[in-house]
């Protein structure tokens, strides 16, 4: 009898938990971690929205000349600390030949610039670009720990605040002396 | 494709097919110029633009403010004769008028805090107070932020804080509400304001001219919002004039486009340096083409038509 209600204890604060993140997830970038310095101010480019296990989700923001961006990201479970999967890309558009259509057209074409999967799943990262330029993110929760992470595998069932903090401050122009070429192959990754 | 992207589509190809002409490419690709440009049936249009995302993709779109702060920066200056006078509000009746210039007027308010015109803000609060209430979105006004902006109408920086949070509180709102259309013409509103203001601080068109690089970078920003603009179209078909007239617009951007070879690069700091993409210069005529195109459009905008 005493292990039925515990149970029930149990499934009611889970369930409750659960409609209560729902309500809330439009804010979970705002418990994203803000990194050490305080001039950044928070962006209205932010975004919060409810993932399944192991579901994909794109945003595209623009990024200003001039202008460091910091990206950061977090989840109301967390199991997924460091497990988020980020991946961005930038587009360009090209005006060639369509053989299918057999006549010239504009093509866009994505080209990936970072994954967090080759950056020891850093879960933020900062940027600044040439030019005022359309990025794209895609923010991937992955259905369950990575290969030596911790916590129980994710169901389909689970819903996911997932939150994407974009911050920006006024930059110094970065030069690249000393600075660390990324390798770009095929036009994605490094 | 629905109908409105096909229209988008038209013009976008025919810009395409046109540049494709004046290259110099053979014979047969000038005359297939000449077939399509007289064509718009949706067979044709449909293969000669990028894809839209069908809204897959949640773009979004920093605060006029940032943009002025950016023309500041690179040399803009203040030319108060250029904004939409407060007066002009009660012109606007139809919630598509209101919605419209709710965008233009949060625009005019950005770029008078970037230069500290603080003292005209107040009238421009106001306004955008008055519109948000006959648009029934008055919640994005919360009572705690019009208290602050009395107690600190004059600080500039508490003025920006309070503009963003709005702009912020109405991008959400509208979204949760289902009220996509409103949103796209906010969009709309307040991009070809910034725009029309930028445009007219130019002057004489030269090479090297930061302002102009900037409205030539705008294409990103345009290709969002015609991503937004799109999708909201196929609920609300008061929006497909404006399609076109953004469609117009892209079509001049993309005639301009010079790909860049991309570079990803690290700073000392780990700072990712992005590098290289599109990259929009403009000639002289393509620059007046978008000025004339933006002042007609914000004519018909602020006059509430």
């Amino acid at each position: 009898m005493k292990l039925s209600v515990k149970i029930s204890l149990l499934l009611f604060a889970f369930l409750g938990t659960n409609a209560v993140n729902a309500q809330s997830c439009r804010d979970e970038h705002t418990y994203c971690d803000r990194g050490k310095d305080k001039g950044w101010q928070t962006s209205t480019q932010s975004k919060s929205g409810t993932f399944a296990a192991g579901e994909t989700h794109e945003i595209s923001l623009i990024i200003y000349d001039g202008i460091d961006y910091r990206f950061s990201f977090c989840a109301n479970n967390p199991e997924l600390d460091g497990q988020i999967v980020v991946e961005m890309f930038t587009e360009k558009t090209v005006r060639k030949y369509i053989p299918e259509k057999r006549r010239m057209g504009y093509v866009k074409e994505k080209e990936s610039r970072y994954t967090n999967r080759e950056d020891e799943m850093a879960q933020s990262f900062e940027i600044q670009a040439d030019g005022t330029k359309k990025i794209f993110l895609r923010v991937t929760v992955p259905d369950g720990p990575s290969e030596g992470g911790r916590g129980r595998k994710l169901k389909a069932s689970d819903v996911i605040c997932v939150g994407v903090l974009v911050q920006h401050q006024k930059g110094v122009r970065s030069g690249f002396k000393g600075g660390e070429k990324v390798e770009t192959e095929g036009g994605g990754g490094f | 494709m629905n109908k409105k992207l096909a229209l988008f589509g038209a013009l976008t190809m025919t810009g395409a097919l046109f540049m494709a002409s004046c290259g110099g490419g053979d014979d047969s690709e000038g005359k297939e110029k000449q077939k399509v440009v007289k064509k718009t049936d949706e067979d044709e249009t449909n293969d000669s633009i990028p894809e839209t995302d069908g809204g897959k993709i949640d773009h979004r779109l920093p605060t006029p403010n940032m943009f002025f702060e950016v023309i500041k920066k690179i040399g803009g200056q203040a030319d108060m004769e250029l904004v939409n006078s407060v007066d002009n509000a009660e012109k606007y009746e139809t919630s598509a008028s209101k919605a419209m210039n709710f965008g233009v007027y949060f625009s005019d308010l950005a770029y008078m805090m970037n230069y500290g015109q603080n003292a005209e803000t107040v009238q421009y609060f106001t306004t955008l107070e008055g519109i948000a209430k006959d648009l029934s979105i008055s919640a994005i006004f919360s009572a705690e932020i019009m208290e602050k902006f009395g107690d600190n109408g004059d600080n500039s920086d508490s003025l920006y804080t309070y503009s963003t949070e709005i702009y912020d509180n109405a991008y959400n709102y509208l979204e949760e509400e289902n009220k996509g259309d409103v949103l796209s013409l906010m969009l709309v509103g307040g991009w070809v304001e910034s725009m029309h203001i930028v445009t007219n601080l130019v002057g004489d068109f030269s090479d090297n001219n930061e302002l102009i690089d900037e409205i030539a970078a705008q294409k990103d920003v345009l290709e969002s919002i015609l991503e937004h603009v799109s999708v909201s179209a196929e609920s609300n078909p008061s929006l497909e004039p404006w399609l076109e007239d953004l469609g117009e617009l892209i079509t001049i951007y993309y005639d301009n486009i010079q790909n860049a070879e991309s570079s990803s690069q690290r700073d000392e700091n780990g700072k990712i340096i992005l590098g290289g993409g599109d990259k929009v210069v403009l000639n002289k005529e393509s620059f007046g083409t978008i000025v004339e195109k933006i002042g007609e459009m914000r004519e018909t905008i602020v006059n509430g038509q």
